[in-house]
């Protein structure tokens, strides 16, 4: 408790269930002709996972990390509770700049470097994703 | 083989075990220290519901959790009118711009809230909103909008035009084709979509966080404003009603939206 460890447990807590849907639905869409088919041929349980499985579910792990990793970066509700002292991240001090301290410009500022900083992960993020389709 | 595939089985079973534990043990807990006498978590439990009583005599969360309902009923019905209209549009008509409002439909949900927050705080401010609950609902149609849209556009995506040329060509006329041909076929999305609205307005804190004003918060600020200022087992009481009322919302839209595949 009020701890950096106490902190990403929480939010683990939180957000795991997202990471799973994202993954299954991924795991879901695979053909499993293309497992059979493979399995027919000899190949041990842990080639199918390396050269099918992975491969192919890869763009819904990516998903799944993107889609945790934005709201992440700004939370500030975990921290500030679970956080104690030790709970100081980037979302509790644009909170404080709006609601302890009132500098909403610099508030805004610090919210628009996470913009750009979620756009960029995005950005990057992208092409796996494109594969998706 | 068939041993290694057994002990395989086993590990599986083992972990989706520990997952579950993992996302459901912390909620139990809260749970049932809700109905505990003691105030500091005291074992073995004595079964007590003081803190639901000591709850239904705390007027700031219950004028909280009233305004919380109306404001959700309000968003629902707001963000479920627009959306629908919006995804029917979008599945009827091509127009300019189309596919960049299809894709402009994402980054509100992709977003960090506490942005989204924290704009709309200072975008309120310079039109001359400011705070309350007005901004508060404006908000969470804003955040509940894609959402509808979303789940009414999948399932506008297995119902054929042809069905409303057939009604056009029969002498129906546009109001008509929408309300007895379109409308029943997507009538369980617009549910789904409703009761996704409903949810994410209820649970939002981030957003209203930094909308409401103390007199006028909602739930989820009042129990934040609570655990910062010390906690009481009132707060788990609380907490057990509304993920009780989240989980049965959340059930009943998933069998409607049918999510996670086909059973």
């Amino acid at each position: 408790m009020f701890s950096y460890p106490a902190v990403v447990i929480g939010l683990v807590h939180s957000y795991l269930p997202y990471v799973i849907l994202t993954a299954y639905l991924a795991l879901q869409a695979i053909d499993d002709s293309l497992i059979d088919a493979a399995r027919s041929m000899g190949a041990p349980r842990r080639t199918i996972l390396a050269r099918i499985i992975a491969p192919l579910s890869l763009p819904g792990v990516v998903a799944g990390a993107v889609l945790v990793f934005v709201p992440v970066v700004g939370s500030f509700m975990e921290p500030r509770i679970l956080g104690g002292r030790a709970g100081i991240f980037f979302g509790t001090v644009i909170e404080d700049q709006f609601v302890t301290v009132f500098n909403w410009p610099l508030g805004a500022a610090l919210s628009f470097a996470l913009l750009a900083v979620v756009l960029a992960i995005f950005a990057a993020a992208s092409p796996v994703l494109k594969r998706a389709q | 083989m068939m041993a290694m595939n057994r002990f395989l089985n086993g590990l599986g079973r083992a972990y989706l075990g520990l997952v579950l534990v993992f996302l459901y043990l912390p909620i139990l807990v809260m749970a049932a220290m809700s109905f505990n006498r003691s105030e500091f978590y005291q074992l073995p439990m004595v079964y007590s519901t003081v803190w639901y009583e000591r709850l239904f005599e705390n007027q700031a969360l219950i004028a909280a959790a009233w305004n919380s309902v109306w404001i959700a009923v309000t968003t629902t019905l707001i963000a479920t009118g627009l959306g629908a209209a919006a995804a029917i549009a979008l599945f009827r008509y091509t127009f300019r711009g189309k596919a960049l409002l299809q894709v402009l439909l994402f980054p509100p949900i992709a977003i960090p809230w506490l942005i989204t927050g924290t704009a709309m705080l200072i975008f309120f401010y310079a039109v001359g909103i400011g705070r309350g609950s007005r901004a508060v609902i404006l908000g969470h149609v804003a955040l509940a909008l894609p959402y509808v849209i979303v789940v009414v556009s999948a399932r506008l995506r297995t119902f054929s035009p042809e069905l409303e040329e057939a009604a056009r060509s029969l002498g129906a006329s546009q109001w008509q084709v929408t309300r007895y041909v379109t409308l029943p076929w997507i009538a369980s999305g617009v549910i789904a979509g409703a009761l996704f609205a409903f949810a994410v307005s209820f649970d939002q804190f981030v957003v209203s966080y930094f909308l409401s004003t103390p007199g006028e918060s909602t739930l989820p600020v009042e129990i934040y404003a609570a655990i910062r200022e010390g906690f009481t087992p009132e707060i788990n009481a609380v907490s057990t009603i509304i993920i009780a009322v989240s989980m049965t919302v959340m059930l009943v839209a998933a069998r409607f939206a049918k999510f996670g595949g086909e059973r």
